[in-house]
């Protein structure tokens, strides 16, 4: 083989490397999630929904409203409510610690603070990655669970902030 | 029903005078507009004139007595109804534009929607009450002390 047809060959094999990469990138569609801790267990929301992810800061009870809407918040001069998920989806009511966070979120043009027991990370993982979620989970969850992923050997239940809200419309009294 | 009902059925003022008052160990205001007196528990009583605690209203559970408590009346028809709170705190001016809606999804609620607004101070919520809705409810499930 002369030098010549060497060379080819490597820039050859270098395009065909290249191309495999540039094919593993569009493959590898990537979604932006937010993990948090309810109790023992992990869970996610897109990242598109949450805002911002504020410290735990005391709320303001109002008179009336559902239990797992403990109270509101003063953000930054705008009145927010804040939903608690672990009183909405029936689990275990948790102390409040300095992991504490209060996940500002937003869809279909509404938001609201989401109280939950942790923020664990903030990470790009790969579409593939999230299977269908099982059915044997909890009626009250299952309805706001879009799939399910593995995260340092753990599961996260990935919840659609959209589904929570528009129940929160169907509970209009 | 539109806030207008509770300030007399004209437009909000550019400002407000709120009566601030702390009942069931939370920081509310009303309109002074729609304070017709106020009065003892025991001057209430005697007048024979119906009010409510707020936990009876909302339904907190049993509290404390009755007697020694602070009674707001408010303008209905021509009869006399109140709310009694734990302690009057302050007449604060606010500036109407100051004042925020009940957010979502709170206002979804009915129990909610007898604050038909939240204002600052300091570092306190202040809920506003609806004295048109709670009339409304009081109609519907009134608490005397006769």
């Amino acid at each position: 083989m002369d030098d010549r047809r060497r060379n080819d060959l490597i820039i050859e094999e270098l395009r065909r490397r290249k191309r495999k990469e540039a094919t593993v990138d569009v493959e590898a569609e990537s979604l932006k999630i937010v993990i948090f801790r309810l109790g023992d267990g992990l869970y996610a929301f897109p990242g598109a929904d949450v805002k911002e992810i504020l410290p735990f800061t005391d709320m303001s009870p109002v008179p009336g409203a559902p239990d797992f809407i403990p109270g509101v918040i003063n953000n930054r001069g705008d009145i927010e409510s804040v939903i608690s998920l672990n009183k909405y989806l029936g689990l275990p009511d948790s102390n409040r610690t300095a992991a504490s966070r209060i996940a500002m979120a937003s869809k279909a043009g509404v938001r609201s603070g989401v109280l939950v027991d942790a923020v664990v990370d903030v990470a790009d993982v790969p579409l593939d990655s999230i299977k269908p979620p099982l059915s044997t989970l909890d009626p009250a969850i299952k309805e706001l669970v879009t799939g399910e992923m593995m995260y340092n050997g753990r599961t996260v239940v990935m919840l659609d902030i959209g589904r929570l809200f528009e129940k929160l419309v169907v509970h209009d009294e | 029903m539109t806030n207008d009902e509770t300030t007399g059925g004209g437009a909000l003022p550019p400002e407000m005078d709120l009566l601030m008052f702390t009942a069931a160990g939370l920081k509310m205001a009303v309109d002074t507009f729609g304070v017709d007196c106020i009065m003892s528990s025991e001057e209430a009583q005697q007048l024979g004139v119906s009010f409510s605690t707020l936990n009876e209203i909302f339904g907190f559970g049993k509290e404390g007595s009755r007697a020694e408590k602070t009674v707001l009346l408010y303008k209905t028809g021509n009869e006399a109804r109140g709310i009694s709170v734990d302690g009057l705190d302050a007449i604060m001016t606010v500036p109407t534009g100051a004042i925020q809606p009940l957010p979502w999804p709170l206002s979804n609620f009915a129990g909610p929607r007898l604050f038909w607004g939240i204002v600052q101070r300091g570092s306190d919520l202040v809920l506003l009450i609806d004295l048109y809705r709670l009339n409304v409810l009081k109609s519907c499930n009134a608490v005397t002390t006769a």
